[in-house]
């Protein structure tokens, strides 16, 4: 009987202990280093530098345009900020020589980025590398070799900064890409319409069509070769499939009584989705482009239109005024009734989801003002990004990450013009256009 | 009606006459004084649209009768004055069977470019079901829809907004387009 | 026949009163056992290694301890290549960078020879090495180098102190080891891992300054990752969550000396050889205020993914006596990717860094043994980015 009793003891020394390693484990637990939290930071663009590239051979202009459009690909996006040439210490006189990396250290540079240039009758090699200064090392992925013909030099020049961005940031590329839009001229209630495509930061437009009938809201197809719009080319607005190699173009589905318009394609490429109008009520079909086939996805007595795909392509986002005002629905592919995500006040319209499938962006209106914002998919987090007196119609840059829409200016003189902005809100600024445009739609990274 | 609207509607009605193209405002497209139609190339008739004190000319219609009327935002029904309107041209139209109507329907800057499509469709559809429910013959008339492309005012106030959500209907010569 | 019954009465009843007693105190006792033998071994293999560690001199480690000769001392206990404390950042990067760009502009050439029918060659990026943090890479290593040797010294200050009395104390230092495992692993890891091939790899292949450490504590995926990759660290990990009996055995000593009446403060002070004990004077608000604006001044997101504004790293800074940073380690990490918590953390160093280089960070120079560690909270969730 005796051993219950040790044990006894045991067990309230123990217990005892118990407690005082509660006592002091509480003091020990407090220990560790300082614990700083580091708050609000700053948003700044980052100082990099990008001397000349330097010609090593028949570059003559191309090395110093190059370096420009690299420069402006980059400045543009607002995250960077260029220390011009005058303010550098030292030179890059050779591609392969060494970098001393204190003269770049001394202006603030974070990010150096040295290229050369070199052309053989319409061949071109352009060759970068992109170093950290602080470390003194080169950026892991920015040290390439781009060739090709003298006449796809521009593009050479977005593929490098494309690298260099989406290096740096961790963001995707977006600046190898086009946007097919429409440009206006005459009088507001005159307007005279053509479709054209240009590089994303305004350069290099063709035309598509001439001005004889209105055109509105192209879209690009996921592969760039080809161009859904609306046209008043037969008199009536009809969906129009055009290639834009060939400028050869034909209209879907004509129907006699009915109006088609808003045709989007679908990821794949194969389908069309668009609104067609009957007796008044407009509603959202699908037509397979293989087989022609035409299926009807929404049946309501209100506007269904403006419907966009998810990037895979199990969804459709689309705008319809079914409680009396146009909201934005979200339905499955195969159609439906779709469910509400829209939630604030005021009219939603031209719902697109973005390409990295997280949000969605959209057209706002509310208190006699026009925005553009974008939401989770579920509607939840609405961030309104712009306010004006009508700003519509956004379009997705490649990486999800841009937004590009049309401006409209109040009064009789009134014109369109093509802003971007981030999706944070920041760097809104215009797209240069020769000329007012409108319904702006990116096109995908080119390859 | 402005000398600027007029001229405008002259034109148009002019570009109308080709009927199997009724976007009157495409340049070009079956153009003013174009395929048959009853002005010179490039001239402004005014027989094609008639006297108007000719009760069975287009100007008639235009003039007196009444080719337009106009919507609250964002709605497509019928307002009391509308109807009476339309009941008008229902009338001229039941005893001019020579003619055919292309209806119109447009939408205020106040919207994005699609949906006002659809709204100007539906405003149009509206006009033409109420025609026809007053014995106009439904092969005789059309829709179109131009959104808020073609505006007649430019302004960007309500004077300038409730002028342009309209449904106009735009009369051609032949019973059926 | 009634005694005879009673007397059978009362046994029974002791004998049941003793059986509930014994079930009732057998839980403690049985609660004990199994720590018991895990004790046992790992003060086994804690001395070994700390008498090879005492046995590379650690007997003038204490008197070394308050001096400020850290740097100087890294030599004698297990550092790999002696580094020389002030060029460290300059020649240790040069030897890895400069393979990088060799081979790159040679290997450019052949993708060229074939060029696809767009204007563009892609093949070069075959070529890249692949990483996930692209910056700073070298410097880390070189300051993981750094970070383990001060410390040891202490450690090894405190083992040395311990051996035997750990032993002793064995039963009663139970309960108060399962519970401190996570305070003071920390000097544990450090002082028991040095830094092996397998964590230079690691660092190699992360590029991040992730040491054991951060594992024994309750880790998002980052740091499953990374301790995915460890499996061989992993068992002295495990041994150093034990292992910190030594230190902790001093504390427990000063616990027990607490219950029984003596100050609650001496633990904190016996167990200052901790690294992450502060030893000096607290930080008052308005000193780390000071600090925490200027870090964020230098704290610059605007050329930051939106993955990376919906992160979150904590890193911890080891000093120098100037207040130059010369240690990172990423202690917890929280993020849509492991890209975007790799470039939030090199932001991070970036941060502190350049703090440092453009005028100093505001360590007050009294309170260098309180901010010679420093814990670092940069979140940017929520963070206005307009």
């Amino acid at each position: 009987m005796i051993r219950p009793m040790n044990k006894a003891f045991g067990a309230l020394l123990a217990l005892a202990l118990g407690v005082g390693m509660l006592v002091a484990t509480p003091v020990l637990a407090q220990s560790g280093p300082p614990r700083i939290v580091i708050g609000q930071g700053v948003i700044e663009p980052m100082p990099i530098a990008i001397p000349t590239f330097i010609d090593e051979g028949g570059a003559g202009e191309y090395a110093r345009e190059i370096s420009r459009v690299v420069i402006a690909n980059l400045e543009g996006t607002g995250f960077f900020r260029n220390i011009g040439e005058e303010a550098h210490i030292s030179r890059i006189t050779s591609f392969d020589g060494g970098v001393a990396f204190e003269d770049w250290k001394a202006i603030n540079a974070q990010v150096l980025v040295t290229g050369a240039v070199s052309v053989s009758g319409d061949r071109i090699t352009v060759k970068f590398r992109a170093y950290d200064v602080f470390n003194g090392t080169t950026l892991e992925g920015a040290a390439l070799q781009f060739a090709g013909t003298t006449q796809g030099w521009r593009r050479m020049a977005h593929k490098v900064a494309d690298v260099i961005y989406s290096t740096i940031t961790g963001e995707g590329a977006y600046f190898d890409s086009r946007v097919v839009f429409v440009s206006e001229s005459g009088p507001k209630n005159a307007r005279l319409k053509r479709l054209a495509v240009m590089d994303y930061d305004g350069a290099n437009v063709a035309f598509l069509t001439d001005s004889n009938s209105i055109v509105l809201a192209p879209r690009f197809s996921p592969t760039g070769d080809r161009i859904l719009y609306t046209s008043y080319e037969t008199g009536f607005p009809r969906i129009t499939l055009m290639d834009v190699a060939t400028l050869r173009r034909q209209t879907l589905d004509e129907q006699p009584g009915t109006m088609t318009f808003a045709p989007r394609f679908s990821p794949d490429g194969g389908t069309v989705v668009f609104s067609l109008e009957r007796g008044g009520n407009t509603d959202i079909y699908s037509l397979s482009l293989s087989s022609g086939q035409l299926t009807q996805l929404t049946n309501a007595p209100s506007i269904e239109t403006a419907p966009s795909y998810s990037p895979d392509g199990s969804q459709i986002v689309f705008e319809s005024d079914r409680t009396g005002s146009p909201q934005i629905y979200v339905m499955p592919a195969s159609g439906g009734e779709g469910s509400r995500i829209s939630a604030g006040e005021g009219r939603y319209g031209t719902p697109v989801w973005s390409p990295r499938g997280d949000y969605i962006a959209f057209t706002k209106q509310n208190a006699g003002r026009f925005h553009i914002g974008v939401m989770r998919t579920d509607g939840s987090e609405e961030r309104l990004l712009t306010a004006s007196f009508l700003d519509e119609g956004p379009t997705w840059a490649p990486n999800g990450r841009v937004l590009m829409f049309t401006r409209e200016t109040a009064g009789a003189d009134g014109q369109t013009s093509l802003w971007s902005v981030d999706i944070t809100g920041r760097n809104l600024k215009q797209i240069p256009t020769n000329g007012p445009a409108s319904d702006p739609a990116w096109s995908p990274l080119l390859p | 009606m402005t000398l600027a609207a007029k001229s405008l509607l002259l034109i148009a009605v002019l570009g109308l006459a080709a009927c199997n193209n009724p976007d009157r405002y495409g340049v070009g497209a079956g153009g003013p004084g174009g395929v048959g139609g009853p002005g010179g190339a490039g001239g402004i008739d005014t027989t094609g649209l008639g006297d108007p004190n000719n009760p069975t000319s287009i100007a008639f219609f235009n003039q007196r009768v009444g080719d337009r009327v106009l919507f609250a935002v964002d709605q497509s029904t019928l307002s009391p004055e509308a109807r009476s309107v339309l009941t008008a041209q229902a009338g001229w139209l039941n005893q001019n069977p020579g003619y055919a109507a292309i209806i119109e329907g447009h939408a205020d800057e106040q919207g994005t470019r699609e949906y006002n499509l659809a709204l100007g469709a539906r405003r149009a559809a509206a006009v033409q079901n109420f025609l026809i429910s007053q014995g106009v013959a439904a092969n005789r008339l059309r829709t179109i829809s131009y959104g808020k492309e073609r505006p007649i005012k430019v302004c960007s106030d309500e004077a300038c907004w409730s002028q342009n959500r309209r449904s106009v209907t735009v009369l051609s010569a032949g019973a059926g387009v | 026949m009634e005694t005879r019954f009673h007397t059978g009465t009362v046994v029974s009843a002791i004998g049941h009163l003793g059986l509930v007693l014994w079930v009732m105190v057998g839980d403690w006792l049985f609660a004990d056992a199994p720590p018991d033998e895990v004790i046992v071994t790992s003060v086994s293999m804690i001395s070994s290694e700390e008498f090879a560690a005492l046995q590379a001199g650690a007997t003038p480690t204490p008197v070394e301890e308050p001096a400020p000769v850290r740097p100087q001392a890294r030599p004698e206990p297990v550092a790999e290549p002696p580094p020389e404390p002030e060029p460290e950042p300059l020649p240790e990067p040069l030897p890895e960078p400069e393979p990088l760009p060799e081979p790159e502009p040679e290997p450019e050439p052949e993708p060229v020879v074939a060029p696809p029918p767009s204007d563009v060659v892609q093949a070069e990026e075959e070529q890249t090495i692949q990483s996930e943090s692209t910056e700073i890479q070298p410097t880390p290593e070189a300051e993981d180098i750094v970070a383990p040797d001060p410390v040891q010294p202490e450690t090894e200050a405190e083992t040395s102190d311990a051996p035997e009395p750990a032993v002793s104390e064995d039963p009663a230092a139970e309960e108060v080891i399962q519970q401190e495992p996570t305070e003071a692993t920390v000097p544990e890891d450090t002082g028991d891992i040095t830094q092996t091939e397998a964590n230079v790899e690691q660092d190699a292949e992360t590029g991040m300054t992730t040491s054991i450490r951060p594992r024994t504590r309750p880790q998002p995926a980052p740091e499953t990752e990374v301790a995915a990759e460890e499996p061989p660290a992993e068992a002295p990990a495990e041994s150093a969550e034990l292992n910190v009996q030594p230190v902790d055995d001093t504390a427990t000593q000063d616990a027990i000396e607490a219950l029984l009446g003596e100050a609650a403060d001496v633990p904190v002070e016996e167990a200052s050889g901790g690294q992450d004990l502060p030893q000096g004077p607290p930080l008052t608000g308005g000193e780390m205020g000071d600090i925490s604006s200027a870090i964020a001044r230098r704290w610059n997101l605007g050329a930051a993914s939106t993955d990376v504004l919906s992160s979150m790293v904590v890193i911890r800074v080891s000093f120098d006596e100037g207040g130059r940073p010369v240690d990172f380690e990423l202690l917890e990490s929280s993020g849509p990717s492991q890209a975007a918590i790799d470039n939030l953390y090199s932001i991070a160093r970036r941060a502190v860094n350049r703090t440092h280089s453009e005028g100093g960070i505001p360590l007050p120079p009294d309170k260098f043994d309180t901010w010679r560690v420093l814990d670092f909270v940069f979140d940017a969730n929520g963070m206005r980015v307009r």
